[in-house]
């Protein structure tokens, strides 16, 4: 027998989700998509699946969806990268997403965040993009909250690391010459000691 | 304490803002899911089914083959295949409940099929009636356009603009109702040079 009540419930539960948390969801895609197209695939594709798990939806349903988003974006990349070899001369319509169309990401900061080993990425852009805090990350991670914590913390030692040497250093080269690297590398882990902690 | 300012504000600020995502973005977002919703809901038993409406989107008629209808009466049971598609006109009664459907994916070659189209700005709201100065007409309306904005489930009809005094929307509309399946929408720029050109601008 069909529920009526839990039925109508299942629309409302989703409308509200929906309603409330499209904007985040789809921030998220395009923060980690080449494309509009990709983002709404992501998106679209995330709350699909929690419309058909509406019942599994946690009372804090943001950190869920990020995890099926993470899914969902692991499965589109390598559907993608099939697709791409496949279509790469094809392609034309294609729009880039507003960030990654910026300046700033050619930045030193993007070049440091890339030069670290992508679960170290993935940590500071939940950090970073998604201002979420140890417990959220460890639900969309699938790890502990502990676990996260002694991650995020070396996750942030290598990006102080990676920035120094990617911009800090030349700025403050460009400030005091006679600066040397050990110099810079140790103002900036001063600096970041105990942020965010 | 921190002596100096967060590196990842680096990052942080080099990121869209969840605000920031286009209206239309999530308009095409909104149709994909509507697709998915509307093919459970006719395939699977288990899934429940409304047959009433819920008084959405008023008025729907026939157009295209893309979507799947969905006949409303009360509660939830069977369904019987109904119409085809989503696209306003005021030919349906809303109130019997007849000609609910999901909609059609958003398109914007399909606004000059649409009653009323046009970029306005709100000039009043009274209840569920919102009073716009069209700035650009581009069918069915002109000067001062009073419409009324139906209740809308965002997992059938996609959503619908939070209106405000002052600001600008691009609009839809038939039978004095606002369009909801994303073919209402915030004014962006970028969107309006996308509706311009469905009418040939």
């Amino acid at each position: 027998m069909i529920n009526q009540q839990t039925g109508r419930s299942a629309l409302a539960r989703f409308d509200a989700l929906f309603t409330d948390h499209q904007r985040p969801i789809l921030a998220y895609a395009m923060r980690r998509t080449p494309t509009l197209a990709d983002a709404e695939d992501v998106a679209a594709e995330t709350f699909t699946i929690a419309w058909r798990k509406i019942e599994a939806v946690p009372a804090d349903p943001l950190p869920w969806l990020y995890a099926v988003a993470r899914r969902v974006l692991a499965n589109h990349r390598r559907g993608r990268s099939r697709l791409e070899r496949l279509t790469a001369l094809l392609r034309v319509d294609d729009v880039p997403t507003p960030m990654l169309a910026g300046e700033d990401h050619d930045g030193p900061a993007f070049a440091a965040l890339a030069s670290l080993p992508p679960a170290d990425q993935e940590l500071l852009r939940l950090v970073a993009w998604e201002e979420l805090g140890n417990q959220e990350i460890a639900v969309v991670l699938g790890v502990t909250p502990n676990a996260v914590a002694i991650r995020l913390h070396r996750a942030r030692a290598r990006f102080a690391d990676a920035l120094a040497r990617s911009s800090v250093e030349n700025d403050l080269k460009d400030l005091d010459p006679s600066r040397t690297s050990a110099d810079v590398k140790g103002t900036h882990r001063a600096a970041w000691k105990g942020v965010g902690e | 304490m921190p002596t100096g300012s967060d590196p990842v504000d680096r990052l942080r600020a080099a990121s869209i803002r969840a605000d920031e995502v286009p209206d239309a973005s999530l308009a095409r977002v909104s149709a994909r899911i509507q697709e998915h919703i509307m093919t459970d809901l006719q395939k699977s038993p288990t899934v429940p089914r409304f047959r009433r409406p819920l008084a959405l989107v008023g008025g729907f008629a026939l157009v295209g083959a893309l979507a799947l209808a969905v006949g409303f009466g009360s509660g939830f049971g069977v369904q019987k295949p109904g119409p085809i598609a989503a696209v306003p006109t005021p030919t349906d009664d809303p109130g019997t409940g007849g000609g609910m459907a999901s909609c059609l994916m958003y398109d914007p070659t399909l606004l000059p099929t649409f009653e009323i189209v046009f970029d306005g700005t709100v000039t009043a709201i009274e209840g569920d009636q919102v009073t716009f100065q069209v700035g650009t007409g581009w069918k069915g309306a002109g000067g001062s356009v009073t419409l009324t904005v139906p209740e809308t489930s965002v997992a059938l009809t996609g959503p619908m603009p939070d209106f405000e005094v002052g600001g600008r929307y691009l609009v839809t509309a038939a039978g004095g109702n606002v369009n909801g399946c994303g073919y209402t929408l915030a004014y962006d720029a970028a969107t309006a040079v996308t509706w311009a050109a469905a009418f040939g601008n």
